[in-house]
């Protein structure tokens, strides 16, 4: 049998019996390329009941990279760009979010601003889409102790494999910075 | 599958993806992933242990 059809009226119910024995039901489509099992309806499935992971190409798949203080990058102040960590992401569609943090290594004079985000190469700048950027009103007051703030979420939906780096710039002058965070990533759909 | 590798400029990626383990990459438990995120634990010659200079804490000089 090649084939088998489920047909009735437009209202019915379509129930498979649980098996004779204790056991998983599953139902199983082709996993052929193309295939698309399409609901115009609403969608109901539970989670995970525990702590574990999607698999790759899944929804729900999760993807991390962090850099911790123990192993903080030189960012220096001099408003290079300048990679913290990265993560990549193979095609689909992608929220992307992170952390970054930094603190001064040295007497800072003066510290203009700092911005961080996911970018694809190391060509950040305060336009980018989904920055984020920290102006201190007082420099006095993180020369001893890291500033730390969050990227927002972006949505990065590739078509290819792609890297997405946590790039961080900071600028002032004096001394110097180093700088540590986590990006990551949730395959949205 | 949590795991840490060592970069070439000798910094310690932790990750977390569902991708096969790269090679050298050392796996980690849930506990391990989260000592070594907070920075208060460094992997050093395989070895998890304490960072002899962890994150300040806020007031600390």
């Amino acid at each position: 049998m090649s084939s088998v059809v489920i047909a009735g009226d437009t209202s019915g119910t379509v129930t498979l019996s649980a098996p004779a024995v204790s056991g998983t039901t599953t139902l199983t489509l082709p996993a052929t390329t193309g295939t698309v099992l399409t609901n115009a309806s609403q969608l109901v499935g539970t989670g995970t009941a525990t702590n574990d992971s999607a698999a790759a190409g899944y929804v729900g798949e999760y993807v991390a990279s962090t850099i911790a203080y123990g192993s903080a990058v030189t960012t220096g102040v001099a408003g290079t760009n300048t990679s913290i960590t990265s993560i990549s992401l193979t095609a689909g569609d992608w929220d992307v979010s992170g952390v970054f943090t930094f603190e001064g290594t040295g007497a800072i004079s003066t510290l203009n601003w700092a911005m961080a985000g996911g970018a694809s190469s190391l060509s950040l700048t305060s336009a980018t889409q989904g920055v984020a950027i920290v102006t201190p009103m007082n420099n006095a007051v993180w020369t001893l102790v890291g500033i730390g703030f969050a990227i927002p979420t972006l949505r990065w939906s590739v078509s290819s494999t792609t890297t997405v780096y946590l790039v961080a710039r900071v600028a002032g002058s004096g001394g110097g910075t180093i700088g540590w965070g986590q990006i990551r990533a949730r395959r949205i759909r | 599958m949590k795991y840490a590798i060592i970069r070439e400029d000798g910094k310690t990626e932790i990750r977390e993806d569902s991708y096969p383990l790269q090679t050298g990459a050392i796996e980690l438990t849930n506990i391990e992933y989260d000592q070594l995120c907070s920075g208060q634990y460094i992997l050093s010659n395989g070895q998890i242990i304490v960072n002899p200079n962890p994150p300040k804490e806020l007031g600390a000089a």
